[in-house]
């Protein structure tokens, strides 16, 4: 069992099998640098208990293609990833940090695909973006590419 | 080891962070959407447009296979059209027909001579002989025009022109053979230029390779194994992705060397295997089309194993490539032909029908469908004409003429495909025409026309219910879109015979019909009036069947049949529904018209919305003269369980395809619809 701490101090329990998925924790592990606590000033417990939810779920990815459990994978992948997107932020930001190539390339896609289809309008306000291009700035950009802007998109701001 | 400096510290936080996760998830976006949200803020605009988000984007789509896209273009020697297709790869693998979509060249007219030399990393270098050289990205659709490839440089060579392919007129002195890629070592995208000399002026050959960064054509060293020793074996040199160069000879194998120009490998590919792989998923319009891409690909799409390819795979996937078939026999001197997919009535609420043209020009308007059979159809029209059609490919066959013993004679048909010898065939069965039904003669005289043959056959009676079976097949009326029909060949062979006993009572003592049970043959007879016998043709079953029906059996006959139940009527309008498994039988109300005399026919089926079975009659006036076929036609729906006929608006004939008579069965027979066989 390796002892991971959030930011708010609050310490977790996770297998050694589970956590090194993550690149970073495993490099330390094989360092011998994770005998006690493992601190992580970048990660909330709220976003750390998501985190530890994918990596137990995710042990021995191996094995699941074996028994075909790959179906339950996917399905708890899909769940997993719905949720709002500060929270699909810092699970990333987590995810980068912590190394966790599967993880990142997961909640990475989920958000590209948030963002596809939907109208530079839309994008705006989920994101909470300001513009800061001129009229005519935002012009030029649609006159070098005009079929971009054709087509159906979507203006609906719902994930 | 300093454990502390190994957690990274919490500084990482910052705009610089957040701009990377941005980049990460921008670059899983399709291009359309990243061309756009260029849009949503200066920073984004700024990102996208760096090259370094650009590698990150090219990084990450190379890898996911949706994609991936086959460019089909045409040997622009061949052909007057310019063809250009994108299949996407994913299309390819998970689809039974896969998507085709049309690509606009970027530059130049119509019908120019260009020649795509290359692509790599979602790049295309397309060239002209001697108007242009571009290099195009399809996705973007920009494109960049490329200098001139000044020869005169090589001033000693005299070069007369630029030809694509090994011709040796005066344009053709010089064979210049483009490739382009990927440089990785220089991060350089690259266009190679062989020339191939005359041979007469052996003047040896010159490697000249185009830099995009400094836009210079330069002359190369060759490889180390010479380009000589491929001599007249190259057809295309092109860059493979991953750095690598390659020489593709068209014989067999790719020869590949890497960035550093040494052999590293030599891998095998069959390529006429890999394009029948590919082109054999693709749809029947498409592959019409790149017939005309070069004498190679219409010589594979017209033989008779690609067909055969083709049919076994579109065969596989019956939702997508069957399609149903209506005609309008309304108008007297009009047929419409309207097709829709199978597909279409089980999923979408409302079910487009298009418009078929029947290329059939005489008589059109007695022309009735008899049968079909992967995707062939046959029609017969009043006057002893008939044909085969193949809707897909609109091509038809006029059959010769049906003669018979007899002055005047009724002839039924049946079509269907005979595996053993490979062949297409129809059986006819004509009888002498007495006017009396009562009168009904034995004496049939059974035909044979065979496809390969384009003949017709006479053939022994007695071995009727063997021919039904063996050659008329059990897709009698399977009606499957891409079944490719090309000069009357098709290749389908399957080597199976199994002999069938012959029905146990005499032959000439009764009439035998050919019907339909299900998606099988049958053959039912009518044993003078005493018994009903039925013969399925299914798995080699033999059933004789008592019909329980007590009233009139005589001039019963089965009209159809679905999950087991089977629909019959008699020549007075009674109609019954047996199922012969549990040997019971309900008569079905009297069908009544508004006319005095008319005729009736009637389509049986299932309606799955409803959990109903279904029949439908049509009646209209009965006239004596065949030219003045009535207009007004009344139909009513029998529901089993409501058990009563309701009726229906007769302009709303798409509906009660759709929602009433459901989804097999051979339904509605004079009204022109023609379904599929198969049931459920």
């Amino acid at each position: 069992m390796v002892k991971l701490k959030s930011n708010d101090d609050k310490e977790f329990e996770v297998e050694e099998a589970a956590v090194i998925q993550s690149e970073m924790i495993k490099n330390m592990i094989e360092d011998g640098c994770a005998t006690s606590v493992i601190p992580l000033p970048n990660i909330d417990s709220k976003t750390l208990i998501k985190v530890i939810e994918y990596l137990n779920k995710h042990i021995n990815m191996g094995k699941a293609a074996e028994t075909g459990e790959e179906d339950d994978l996917k399905e708890f992948d899909e769940q997993f990833v719905n949720m709002g997107w500060e929270e699909l932020f810092d699970v990333i930001m987590a995810a980068n940090y912590l190394n966790i190539h599967e993880l990142m390339e997961l909640c990475c896609q989920s958000a590209a695909d948030r963002l596809k289809n939907k109208s530079v309008r839309a994008v705006r306000e989920m994101l909470k973006i300001t513009n800061d291009l001129t009229e005519e700035e935002e012009q030029e950009i649609i006159n070098d590419a005009p079929w971009a802007f054709e087509g159906p998109e979507i203006d609906d701001t719902v994930n | 080891m300093d454990c502390e400096a190994s957690i990274p510290s919490n500084s990482m936080q910052d705009s610089n962070l957040l701009a990377e996760m941005v980049a990460e998830i921008l670059s899983r976006l399709p291009v359309k959407s990243i061309l756009k949200f260029r849009c949503v803020l200066k920073s984004w605009l700024a990102l996208i447009s760096s090259p370094e988000f650009i590698k990150m984007h090219l990084r990450i789509s190379g890898k996911k296979e949706d994609t991936q896209h086959i460019l089909i273009c045409n040997n622009p020697y061949f052909g007057d059209k310019s063809i250009c297709k994108e299949c996407p790869v994913r299309s390819l693998l998970y689809d039974s027909v896969a998507e085709v979509f049309d690509v606009n060249y970027p530059t130049g007219k119509a019908g120019d001579n260009r020649v795509i030399v290359g692509s790599c990393n979602g790049l295309v270098f397309l060239y002209h002989y001697s108007e242009y050289r571009v290099l195009w990205n399809p996705t973007t659709r920009m494109y960049k025009n490329l200098p001139h490839f000044r020869y005169r440089r090589w001033g000693k060579f005299p070069i007369y022109g630029f030809g694509y392919g090994y011709g040796n007129d005066e344009l053709h002195d010089y064979s210049p053979v483009y490739g382009f890629g990927y440089d990785e070592l220089h991060d350089d995208y690259k266009i190679l230029n062989t020339l191939d000399s005359y041979r007469k002026m052996s003047l040896g050959k010159n490697n000249i390779s185009f830099d995009l960064a400094n836009e210079k054509w330069e002359k190369m060293e060759k490889p180390s194994y010479g380009v000589g020793e491929t001599d007249g074996e190259v057809g295309e040199v092109i860059f493979l992705p991953h750095d690598a160069l390659s020489i593709l000879n068209p014989t067999s194998d790719i020869r590949a060397y890497g960035s550093n120009i040494q052999w590293f490998g030599k891998a095998r590919l069959k390529t006429t295997e890999l394009i029948t792989k590919i082109l054999s998923r693709l749809p029947v319009k498409s592959l019409l089309e790149f017939t005309s891409v070069s004498k190679a690909w219409l010589a594979l799409i017209s033989s008779p194993e690609f067909i055969n390819i083709h049919l076994s795979l579109s065969a596989n996937n019956k939702e997508d490539t069957n399609h149903m078939l209506t005609v309008n026999y309304r108008g007297a001197y009009k047929r419409n032909f309207k097709e829709f997919p199978v597909r279409s009535l089980f999923f979408d609420s409302v079910t487009e029908a298009f418009d078929l043209d029947c290329p059939i020009e005489y008589d059109r308007k007695y022309i009735r469908i008899l049968g079909s059979c992967n995707g062939l159809i046959f029609l017969a029209n009043s006057e002893g004409y008939s044909f085969l059609w193949n809707p897909t490919t609109r091509k038809y066959k006029t059959l010769p003429y049906f003669t018979s013993r007899w002055k005047k004679y009724i002839v039924s048909y049946g079509f269907g495909y005979d595996e053993l010898h490979d062949d297409y065939k129809v059986v006819g069965v004509s009888d002498n025409y007495i006017m009396s039904p009562n009168d009904i003669s034995d004496d049939t005289e059974v035909k044979i026309y065979s496809l390969k043959s384009d003949s017709w056959t006479n053939v022994d009676y007695c071995d009727e219910i063997f021919l039904i079976k063996k050659n008329v097949g059990y897709c009698w009326v399977t009606l499957r879109d891409p079944g490719l029909f090309v000069d009357g060949k098709v290749d389908w062979a399957n080597e199976k015979w199994e002999k069938v006993d012959k029905p146990s009572y005499g032959v000439g003592e009764t009439e035998l019909h050919v019907g339909k049970l299900g998606s099988d043959l049958c053959v039912f007879t009518d044993y003078k009036g005493s018994h009903l016998c039925v013969w399925v043709m299914s798995e080699l079953i033999q059933r004789d069947l008592d019909c329980p029906i007590e009233y009139d059996r005589k001039y019963i006959r089965i009209l159809g049949s679905c999950n087991g139940l089977i629909f019959l009527a008699n020549s007075e309008g009674y109609s019954f529904l047996w199922n012969p498994t549990t040997r019971k039988y309900k008569t079905l109300p009297y069908f009544t018209s508004r006319w005095k005399t008319y005729l009736v026919k009637y389509g049986f089926g299932y309606d799955e919305l409803h959990d109903d079975y279904k029949v439908v009659g049509v009646s209209y006036k009965f006239i004596m003269r065949p030219n003045d076929i009535s207009d007004d036609t009344e139909v009513k729906i029998y529901s089993l369980k409501s058990d009563s006929w309701t009726n229906v608006d007769y302009c709303d004939e798409a509906f009660l395809i759709k929602k009433n008579v459901g989804y097999g069965g051979e339904v509605l027979h004079h009204d022109g619809v023609f379904v599929n066989g198969k049931v459920h």
